[in-house]
């Protein structure tokens, strides 16, 4: 008959470890089951996964979702606004393109027509002139001749046609 | 009574014609002009003359000639003078008072007749061209000569304005 062990009361109010039952003298079978037993249950538990298990992980991942909804609508916002400028921006920038265009189209077409104009004036100016200069040249009497210079020593003047 | 009355109502018909004869302005006689037929008005005012001389692609002739014009107005036919429009010339002596214009030359043939008058002041000079199919007016500070010569410059440049 098997003797009846005390290592578990021992170990129970901690007066022994595992490894110090096992170094010392396993004295009956019991004991070996006891510390079989243990062993695997230890190994067991070791085993087991520990649930992950936090009180805060809800609403820290709410919070996580919270912050990256606000994100996304800030950027969204950040974006629109940003479009918002640059169409607005392109927008003025051909508008002012085509106005200054604009101006620049009339303002040669302007230069083109005040041309035109002095032009006629000048040439209409210059035409009168000349006929009127031609009609006081051709009713001067001779005596206002005065200017004209007349060379009565000109070498030309006893040359005879014929003789050429 | 009655009589003194007829002298009086035919007196003031006759100022009334008188004064629709020669007694317009230059600017009102251009008004009545550009309202005739088959007519084209351009004008040009002393802020325009101003921006066309600070034009980056002009000669500096063209910009002396712009800096020296405060204004330009002119009106031409143009169908000719045979449609039925009026004759621009009769029009424009008939209703404008020209006082304090001297008249420098008129030349006229069987066909047009043109004039030129001048007003000089310390304010400006005052150009006309009265034709029978145009009537030009410029004012400004250019004198006579000058404008006789812009034909000459013209031809010169005219390559340049793409004339």
């Amino acid at each position: 008959m098997a003797k009846k062990t005390k290592i578990p009361e021992e170990f129970l109010e901690g007066k022994l470890s595992v490894d110090e039952i096992e170094s010392g003298n396993i004295e009956n079978s019991m004991d070996e089951e006891f510390i079989h037993t243990y062993r695997k249950v230890i190994s067991k538990n070791n085993e087991e996964e520990i649930p992950n298990f936090n009180l805060f992980e809800k609403i820290a991942f709410q919070q996580k979702k919270e912050r990256t909804n606000r994100f996304k609508r800030a950027f969204s916002y950040a974006a629109i606004v940003v479009a918002l400028v640059g169409f607005f921006s392109i927008f003025f920038y051909f508008n002012t393109t085509r106005k200054q265009h604009t101006q620049t189209v009339k303002i040669a077409e302007t230069q083109k027509e005040v041309i035109k104009v002095l032009f006629l004036f000048s040439e209409e100016l210059n035409k009168t002139l000349k006929n009127f200069d031609e009609a006081t040249t051709a009713f001067q009497p001779f005596s206002d001749y005065n200017n004209y210079k007349i060379d009565f020593n000109n070498p030309m003047k006893n040359l005879k046609i014929n003789e050429l | 009574m009655k009589t003194k009355l007829i002298v009086l109502v035919l007196l003031i018909i006759s100022a009334t014609a008188f004064a629709q004869n020669g007694e317009k302005t230059i600017d009102s006689t251009f008004e009545l002009l550009k309202a005739q037929k088959d007519i084209s008005y351009f004008e040009v005012t002393g802020e325009m003359f101003k921006m066309l001389s600070e034009t980056k692609e002009t000669t500096d002739e063209f910009k002396d000639y712009m800096r020296k014009l405060t204004g330009m107005k002119m009106v031409r036919m143009y169908n000719g003078h045979d449609n039925g429009a009026p004759d621009i010339y009769k029009l424009f002596m008939q209703n404008t008072n020209l006082k304090g214009f001297s008249r420098l030359m008129t030349s006229e043939t069987s066909t047009r007749k043109i004039s030129f008058y001048q007003k000089k002041s310390k304010a400006g000079n005052e150009y006309l061209l009265v034709q029978s199919s145009a009537v030009i007016y410029i004012t400004g500070t250019i004198d006579l000569k000058s404008i006789s010569e812009f034909e000459q410059v013209m031809n010169i440049a005219g390559s340049a304005f793409d004339m």
